[in-house]
């Protein structure tokens, strides 16, 4: 099965003395090729009128307008400190009962880390362009560790960048917003209440951290119950290294083969 | 007089494997009814091979509405030649793409997820017996004739589909494994490439990178033997580019070309201004993978074989996202007709198909857009006059015309809801619950917003089965379209392995 391999090297290889006497052979040959080309050419019927005609390029509809950039970040991203946060996420059911989900929360300035129902997450910031992310899921039950993209998290996930993974999801006010209301505290925390598109919000600006906001389109509500000023470093080691068994897929094979 | 009979020696064993390659090819050839030779016709040169992964006809109707109008006509619906491909594999009605397009290259079908292997292969030789002969893929058979090969994709190019024109082996999703076949001078290279492949463009960087390091857009390698093939690959003398700036400044001297642009696959077309480093479009890449292999060839004068796959229609519809299916198959449209701009058709066969379909279509009687009837009417819903907006209409809900007094108003289910032209069998935009009128549906799309409407590139279609995972595959016929030297021979309805013949044909094999 192997084709035969050639004895001369790679003809890119200017200085090997067998070049001249096999580019003589291969031309010869090449010409005797050409030849019975040209014969077989000449025997065969004149081509159809029109099935030759280069198409004409369409004129098509306007693009789109593009989608939008990476967001910003604050420059307190780079001043996070390790966070282990505790909280739950409460979905807004049908008939009025919503589901609760508890999530751990491992935050550091570079990644973070979510455990959640069946799975747990790993979101890691690009060294390249700090405002990016990207993720790997580890699913338990098919133990299969799947990566996204930044594109992937946008799409898939709605995650637009690492700001939203540092703010757990949730949207920050502005900076310049005025506080309004009682604030609370969580630990030693304290959390100002803020109201943005008539939607409530509790943040510290100087940890970029909510103690409750509203997520996922406002289908959830996230309410943190816990802060601790440590992380388990385990868990913010490469899956691959966890779960050495575990299949690696990206998400385009994750969808098609589940 | 050692050195000089050591030089025929070559001379006459690259005769000898043209020989078996072309025997093998004549004597085999399962799947294909009209494997017979006897072709006269006009002889190619180079072949350009399209493939839109999961572009069935629905994509490529609906696309065309979108795109150019339904009077317009895409690049690919001005191609002369036509048929309908059969896409089923060995052991399913409804296949994946490795065992298609392995057909589509070897001319043998084969089994799911296997590729470059025939139907006695079973997918990760679970029965223990062997994977059995590798019948040669039509790009080893041009490479063993001194033809220039390319393979260009915006998936992985160590993904099923491109990987089939090159690689064999029994898992497609093997791709580190898949991407050391095409290293030479690797324990598994794959020797039927010669001195290897003189172009490989696409995402997949990952395949080549150590999973301890991150690359050059900040992403983690995926490799776990700790070697990196852009270092490997460059010292077998490959040029190795990763962002747009690298690739603008490719040659024809810069070839052999290796060119990985993402970690995973390329971004869909609409999401490709936000990539970090740049990339290509797949229109970018077919003219410069033309302009690289047509002027290598010319100064052979042994022409090319081409591979261009427009790998993410299909992601799109697994993600049950129409906009992007369609948008990526327009980019498609596009690159095939900036080649046919470039080439000569006397000498060159450009053919276009699809490895499979989707469970993707247009449902209902949508009217065409206010502006475009051939009729005044009485009166419409507000929001038809401006359906014209939403891609022709093709991404608006239903608009139907009351013909005893012409009065236009949407479509509704039984309940009175409104639908949208498009959707799907199954798949992520299953909504469960009762349906609401897509206009003002809050089911979240694509990155998690409420999208504005079915016009929204983040909307997902409507699904009628909540598949675990992603939408599935079709099992219908997909069309191939054919141009140039050899292209009369694509009609009727065949096996897609008859592609390979075609183009075997086509270059005189």
């Amino acid at each position: 099965m192997r084709a035969a391999s050639a004895s001369c090297s790679s003809d890119r290889d200017m200085s090997h003395p067998c070049l001249p006497v096999a580019r003589a052979a291969g031309l010869t040959l090449a010409l005797l090729l050409a030849c019975a080309g040209a014969v077989l050419t000449a025997q065969t019927p004149p081509v159809a009128p029109g099935s030759l005609g280069v198409p004409a390029a369409p004129r098509r509809r306007a693009a789109a307008p593009p989608p939008a950039d990476v967001p910003s970040l604050p420059s307190q991203a780079d001043r996070v400190v390790p966070l282990t946060i505790e909280a739950i996420v409460i979905g807004n059911g049908q008939n009025g009962r919503g589901s609760e989900l508890r999530q751990v929360v491992s935050r550091t300035r570079d990644r973070v880390h979510v455990v959640a129902g069946a799975g747990e997450w790993l979101f890691e910031r690009n060294p390249v362009d700090r405002r990016r992310v990207s993720g790997q899921y580890v699913d338990h039950r098919e133990k299969a560790v799947v990566a996204f993209s930044d594109t992937d998290l946008l799409n898939l996930q709605h995650i637009p960048g690492w700001g939203h993974v540092l703010a757990l999801g949730c949207d920050a006010p502005p900076s310049a917003l005025a506080s309004s209301g009682a604030p609370r505290m969580v630990d030693t925390l304290r959390f100002d209440r803020y109201v943005v598109s008539g939607r409530e919000i509790w943040w510290n600006h100087e940890a970029l951290l909510p103690a409750e906001c509203v997520i996922a389109g406002g289908t959830a509500r996230l309410r943190v119950t816990r802060i601790r000023g440590d992380v388990a470093p385990e868990l913010l080691r490469q899956p691959a290294e966890r779960f050495p068994g575990y299949r690696e897929v990206d998400v385009a094979e994750w969808l098609e083969h589940r | 007089m050692k050195i000089m009979a050591r030089r025929w020696g070559t001379v006459w064993a690259t005769a000898a494997a043209v020989a078996v390659v072309t025997s093998s090819t004549l004597a085999g050839g399962g799947g294909d009814e009209r494997g017979q030779d006897g072709y006269r016709g006009r002889r190619a040169k180079n072949v350009i091979f399209f493939v839109g992964d999961g572009m069935g006809v629905s994509t490529v109707t609906a696309t065309r509405v979108f795109s150019v109008g339904l009077d317009g006509q895409l690049v690919m619906d001005q191609f002369p030649y036509t048929a309908l491909s059969k896409t089923y594999s060995s052991d399913s009605i409804t296949p994946d793409s490795a065992p298609t397009m392995s057909a589509m290259m070897t001319g043998v079908n084969t089994n799911q997820s296997v590729i470059g292997f025939g139907e006695g292969t079973e997918p990760n030789d679970f029965n223990r017996d062997g994977d059995g002969e590798a019948p040669w893929t039509l790009l080893e058979m041009a490479k063993a004739r001194g033809m220039r090969v390319g393979v260009v994709s915006t998936a992985e190019i160590t993904h099923a589909t491109p990987a089939a024109t090159y690689a064999h082996i029994n898992q497609r999703n093997n791709q580190n494994a898949i991407a050391l076949q095409a290293l030479p001078g690797d324990a598994t290279y794959n020797a039927r490439l010669g001195k290897g492949l003189d172009l490989l463009m696409g995402g997949g960087r990952r395949h080549f990178v150590p999973s301890t390091i991150t690359d050059e857009e900040g992403d983690r390698g995926a490799r776990t033997d700790g070697r990196d093939l852009r270092a490997e690959f460059s010292a077998a003398g490959y040029t190795y580019v990763w962002n747009r700036s690298g690739f603008e400044a490719l040659t024809a001297a810069s070839l052999p070309v290796l060119g990985l642009f993402e970690r995973s696959h390329m971004e869909f077309d609409y999401d490709r201004p936000r990539d970090l480093g740049g990339e290509p479009s797949i229109r970018d890449m077919t003219v410069k993978a033309i302009e690289l292999l047509q002027a290598q060839s010319r100064r052979r004068g042994t022409g090319y074989f081409l591979h261009v796959e427009a790998g993410r229609i299909d992601h799109a519809h697994h993600a049950g996202n129409a906009y992007r299916a369609l948008t990526d198959t327009q980019a498609l449209d596009e690159a095939i007709g900036a080649a046919a701009q470039m080439v000569d058709l006397r000498d060159t066969l450009i053919i276009v198909s699809a490895d499979h379909s989707h469970v993707f279509n247009i449902a209902g009687y949508p009217m065409r857009p206010l502006q475009e009837l051939p009729y005044r009417v009485n009166g419409f819903s507000p929001g038809y006059d401006t359906a014209i907006g939403a891609g022709h209409g093709i991404f608006d809900v239903v608009y139907d015309l009351n013909q005893s007094t012409g009065f236009v108003e949407p479509s509704t289910d039984r309940n009175g809801v409104p639908y949208t032209v498009l959707g799907y069998l199954n798949g992520p935009g299953y909504r469960g619950g009762a349906r609401v009128d897509p206009r003002t549906d809050a089911f979240p799309g694509l990155g998690g917003a409420v999208p504005s409407g079915p016009a929204d590139p983040a909307y997902l279609q409507e699904s009628a089965v909540p598949t675990p995972g992603a939408e599935t595959h079709s099992g219908e016929d997909v069309a191939i379209y054919a141009i140039g030297a050899g292209a009369e021979q694509v009609r009727g309805t065949v096996k897609n392995a008859y592609i390979f013949h075609v183009m075997r044909r086509a270059l005189g094999f």
